[in-house]
């Protein structure tokens, strides 16, 4: 093939021209993605009543609970402490009067999680696909958050919590998920159900169904027929465990007793009365204590012959959901 | 006295003009300016057809220096935002992908461009190479040689930045497989990271090689590598080549279209795929399995059958090999060119086919549950000896041998050397990639995983 200089410089103009619109094209595109961002279209969605209380919103707002990190949900989130009732969301208020949790104090991540720095509703909300420092929490699982602070069934509206803390009671999850350990896991024992990082309901929901699928080896038994028709409790038991895994190693209030953890707990608690003085309202025991109580099986007081009652035996790991061997969690 | 003054102060601005563009006409255009004062030099007035046709290089080494100039240009803005310590590391690339204006735009690009530049550079070497184009430019060859290696570093370094959990991990991973290199490797690591673990002070220093050490490093090379190509006489070629055309506008015509493209799919890609950041580095809890970044994978892979075979023999040769590629070949005929002749293809073809899947096939045995227990029992010195690396250098040798004693040419022995590791290394980052949890290998097809 014969090189023509003419026609082959006409051909790459014509080519350099079209590559130069398809570029001008990817950055209008750019831009204009930029421009319908989800902060702007909020913005300019802003209701009436609120841009009158507070002028019309532009640019990011921005929360500083801890003095450094900025958290910028209130940014869409335009009413969250303002008076103004039957908002359409984002723009609600909160569904309780913040007064001691005010966001200037201590924001929105520690409660409801999810991005405090993202812009864009899918990465704030931490969506699948996005980097989500901490999964975002939504009703009844939100209620793990009051966990990182009080203890269960300490403030109203933890329903679901206390009832996760009895299900894990009963079904024994602490026996092998001992919460003294710290550790992830072995052969006879769960991993500390605190250590479980970005644990999100449905890896949760999956590994309480069927714990193989992502761990082959797990000798953990399937609870698919516990919880065939009761996904109500599935979802308390869920809500236990995220607190515990929010909780991690964060102190809570100073409620719980200092116990020695070289000690039986019949040292203190089995004479007359086993688990009969309590330093505080323990959620486990608080409607049982009756049938805790030694006279609950043995009729003539106290037991004799030696060793621990199988009952404390069989829920000592109960203790470790509150008590660690240094101490409250 | 004041009228000259005034005559001077009135010419200044175009004296100034004048000065700034020497060796230009008032009526030249500004492209003719241009061309006159950079592009003449930088391209020689005349190309032959050959450098024209776009098979010949495939512009690979146009394409890869697009994306270094992209690279530069995005980083530099990246680098304004950017907080290079352990704690702010991560809220700082929130803040680029959220808070600046096209900034999640500005990290995708810089992004893809980093992984794609591995690639048309890795694809750009084996062009030279398999083309023998490295005869009578020895010195380009090692230059190049050494803006790959710098290239790497770079892409590497600029891996860990982010501070999230895969990329935390990824460098821990190769920081660890510096360990299986003698002598060197310690104090290398000390060097690097600043101390014993992957912390702060491992983090600025990955961050000044990243933003000055490296590019400015390779910007000194780059800009003589691209200058002993016009030095050498373009490109190389055993038979001159009398047809030729103005490099103006013919090569300029290619070389700008080309770079527009090369944009084009950057942008397009970027602007397509999402890219997310992984969640914060967790410095106590490790990923399963911990992965290096892509192009150390097949390193990785390999240091996994043995540390000494796979971490530092086949490594070490294959670096040998690829810098002493020109002077082992002498050969002055079929410079430039693919293959000397179709015997030459086929029995390349051949060779390479067979012993890769002598290596896949190999590789893919010694992962028998049966044959890794008998593994198990094998004292470590017969376990460095019998590896799936161990069998891919000696396959690689045998057909290099094989190719050299049939054609008599060094250079078709280690072209197929060459073919060889390069399928291989492939293979053994396809492998990588497919590793699963505690490193066991599981197939794509058979559904993925994902753990608390």
């Amino acid at each position: 093939m014969v090189f023509d200089p003419q026609a082959d410089h006409k051909r790459w103009l014509t080519l350099r021209l079209l590559l130069w619109l398809a570029l001008g094209v990817t950055l209008a595109v750019a831009v204009f993605n930029d421009y319908r961002s989800d902060l702007r279209h909020w913005q300019r969605q802003t209701p009436k009543e609120l841009q009158a209380l507070e002028g019309a919103p532009s640019g990011v707002r921005e929360l500083l609970p801890d003095g450094t990190h900025p958290e910028r949900c209130v940014s869409c989130h335009l009413g969250v402490d303002a008076p103004i009732d039957g908002l359409p969301a984002p723009y609600q208020r909160h569904s309780w009067p913040l007064t001691h949790h005010t966001p200037k104090r201590i924001g929105c991540v520690v409660c409801h999680g999810g991005e405090g720095r993202a812009l864009t509703t899918a990465a704030a909300h931490a969506r699948a696909g996005t980097s989500a420092r901490s999964a975002r929490l939504v009703l009844p699982y939100l209620e793990a958050s009051c966990a990182q602070c009080h203890l269960p069934g300490a403030v109203p509206q933890t329903e679901h919590l206390v009832r996760g803390a009895y299900l894990f009671l009963e079904l024994g999850c602490g026996l092998c998920h001992s919460l003294a350990t710290g550790g992830r896991g072995g052969w006879d024992d769960g991993p500390d159900l605190r250590t479980t990082r970005q644990a999100s309901v449905e890896a949760l929901t999956q590994s309480i169904l069927d714990p193989t699928i992502d761990f082959p080896d797990s000798t953990m038994p399937s609870y698919r027929t516990t919880f065939a028709d009761k996904p109500e409790a599935l979802a308390d038991l869920n809500t236990y465990v995220l607190s515990l895994a929010l909780s991690g190693g964060a102190p809570r209030d100073q409620v719980a007793p200092r116990i020695n953890p070289t000690l039986p707990c019949n040292t203190c608690h089995a004479t007359t009365m086993a688990m009969g003085n309590f330093h505080h309202d323990c959620v486990y025991l608080r409607d049982r204590r009756n049938e805790l109580r030694c006279s609950g099986c043995h009729a003539d007081g106290a037991p004799q012959g030696r060793g621990l009652c199988p009952l404390l035996v069989a829920h000592a790991s109960a203790c470790l959901a509150c008590h660690t061997p240094k101490g409250p969690r | 006295m004041w009228h000259a003054l005034g005559k001077a102060l009135a010419s200044l601005p175009q004296n100034l003009v004048a000065d700034l563009r020497p060796h230009t006409r008032p009526d030249d255009s500004a492209s003719k300016r241009l061309r006159r004062s950079f592009l003449y030099h930088l391209f020689p007035l005349r190309v032959t057809e050959r450098a024209l046709a776009p098979t010949t290089t495939w512009a690979l080494g146009i394409i890869s220096l697009t994306l270094f100039l992209v690279l530069c240009g995005t980083g530099l803005v990246l680098a304004l935002y950017y907080v290079p310590t352990p704690a702010e590391a991560y809220d700082s690339m929130l803040d680029i992908e959220h808070r600046v204006a096209l900034g999640g735009l500005l990290r995708r690009l810089h992004r893809v461009a980093a992984h794609a530049l591995v690639i048309t550079a890795a694809l750009h070497l084996l062009r030279v190479a398999m083309q023998a184009a490295y005869r009578h430019r020895e010195l380009n060859w090692w230059l190049g040689l050494t803006l790959f290696a710098a290239l790497l570093g770079l892409a590497f370094t600029g891996y860990l930045l982010p501070w999230d959990q895969t990329s935390y991990w990824a460098v821990r991973v190769v920081s660890t497989l510096l360990d299986h290199l003698p002598w060197l490797g310690q104090p290398l690591k000390l060097l690097l990271l600043g101390s014993d673990t992957l912390g702060d002070q491992a983090l600025v220093r990955f961050y000044a090689l990243h933003v000055a050490l490296l590019p400015g490093g390779m910007l000194a090379v780059l800009a003589l590598h691209l200058w002993r190509v016009r030095r050498d006489g373009g490109l190389s070629s055993s038979t001159p080549e009398l047809v030729t055309q103005p490099a103006w506008p013919h090569l300029v015509d290619r070389v700008v279209g080309v770079m527009l493209a090369t944009c084009l799919v950057l942008m397009v890609v970027s602007l397509t795929t999402a890219l997310p950041l992984g969640p914060p580095a967790d410095l106590l809890r490790p990923d399963n399995p911990e992965k290096a970044p892509w192009y150390f994978l097949g390193l990785q892979e390999l240091v996994s059958y043995s540390a000494t075979m796979g971490g530092v023999v086949v490594p070490v040769l294959v670096t040998l090999l690829l810098f002493a590629l020109p002077l082992l070949d002498r050969d002055e005929r079929d410079i430039g060119v693919w293959f000397g002749d179709t015997a030459e293809k086929r029995l390349f073809a051949t060779l390479v086919l067979t012993s890769s899947l002598v290596v896949v096939l190999g590789s893919l045995v010694s992962t028998w549950p049966t044959l890794t227990q008998a593994q198990t029992n094998l004292s470590n010195t017969l376990k460095d000896l019998l590896n799936p690396a161990s069998l891919c250098l000696v396959t690689t040798v045998i057909a290099g041998t094989l190719a050299g004693s049939r054609t008599c040419l060094p250079r078709s022995a280690m072209r197929v050397m060459l073919g060889v590791l390069g399928v291989s290394l492939l293979w053994f980052t396809l492998l990588g990639l497919w590793r699963g949890a505690d490193w066991l290998l599981t197939w794509p097809w058979s559904g993925s995983s994902h753990g608390l």
